[in-house]
């Protein structure tokens, strides 16, 4: 079991942990836009500081542990085209994913202020809040960067 | 002659490479879905737990169930392409680390069901207390933190870990 064998389980592991995260993301997407009752999206929104930390590991391993493999293998290089297209869809599915997280922090805020004032029926802007396009667009960005990015792991274009 | 059959052979190989790229894609697309939507249930049922008032755990339990089809559908993808895989590779499938896969496979399978069944039950239990009057209530609070639904949930993300250092060391292939 070599350095090179820990650095891919790694790599593999982040993976998951980083997959992991966008589908809770997704789950706790759809939940809040199914509901305009203050106490449920309150109760969801507690889910995305968790999926901050598990995207954060996630996405962090995989560049890490990624860059640190391309560096170690013989045969790969950091500038080879297809790493360097996997670092590009890397950086992107962050960035999207990052702006995703605040179009959706008036929404959980809104939650949080109806129910710290007793009010526990269906809110109109709430729902609005939570029916955020832009929110959604760009968690759609982030998701779709990381599924190009395991297209990109497999084929390895130009290699 | 020899140029026209080596062509052809290295058509063929190419061929070959691109099918297999395309089943190791399905087979690491199925594990990521398999993962993700287990990682993702697993969440919400330890969020599940932190909560007392029967709606709030209704509500996680239920945001469970969209996670349960993409844990379904991940597994079923993830076991056709690795056969599919292990098939064109060449690997034999009474190798060892296969074999410890499959073993892994099976207990995920079967823990699921049963922690699965678990947690309908307790998700049932939590509408109707928040149906009636949405007080905490002892049993759902005792469902909720039952140590062998526990060990067998913690038990699956174990199996997983395992499943992805097999497939990455292979050990006795």
């Amino acid at each position: 079991m070599g350095l090179n064998d820990w650095l891919l389980a790694l790599h593999i592991l982040s993976g998951f942990a980083l997959f992991a995260a966008v589908t809770l993301f997704w789950v706790a997407i759809v939940a809040i836009r199914r509901t305009d009752l203050p106490e449920q999206v309150a109760s969801v929104g507690r889910l995305l500081p968790v999926g901050n930390v598990v995207v954060i590991i996630g996405s962090l391993g995989v560049i890490v542990f990624g860059v640190w493999l391309a560096i170690a293998l013989d045969g790969v290089e950091v500038w080879d085209g297809w790493v360097i297209a996997a670092i590009v869809l890397w950086a992107i599915a962050s960035e999207t994913g990052r702006r995703a997280g605040p179009e959706f922090a008036p929404c959980v805020a809104r939650a949080h202020e109806l129910v710290a004032s007793g009010q526990t029926g269906p809110d109109a802007q709430l729902a609005a809040l939570a029916r955020t396009g832009r929110g959604l667009l760009l968690h759609t960005i982030a998701t779709v960067a990381v599924v190009l990015l395991l297209v990109d792991m497999i084929w390895k274009p130009g290699a | 002659m020899d140029d026209a059959q080596s062509g052809d052979h290295r058509s063929r190989l190419s061929s070959q490479r691109m099918g297999e790229n395309g089943i190791l894609f399905l087979h690491l697309a199925g594990v990521l879905l398999f993962v993700g939507g287990a990682v993702a249930a697993a969440v919400l049922r330890r969020a599940a737990m932190k909560r007392e008032r029967p709606s709030e755990i209704a509500l996680l339990l239920r945001a469970v169930r969209p996670a349960v089809p993409v844990v379904a559908g991940g597994l079923v993808i993830t076991i056709a392409a690795g056969f599919w895989l292990a098939h064109r590779l060449g690997f034999a499938l009474s190798e060892t680390w296969l074999s410890l896969t499959f073993a892994l496979i099976a207990w995920m399978l079967v823990v699921g069901a049963v922690a699965g069944r678990q947690d309908r039950h307790t998700r049932a239990l939590a509408e109707r207390l928040a149906a009636d009057g949405d007080a905490p209530d002892d049993d759902l609070a005792r469902r909720l933190h039952d140590p062998v639904n526990l060990a067998l949930n913690a038990s699956m993300l174990v199996a997983v870990v395992a499943v992805v250092a097999l497939m990455v060391w292979k050990p006795g292939a």
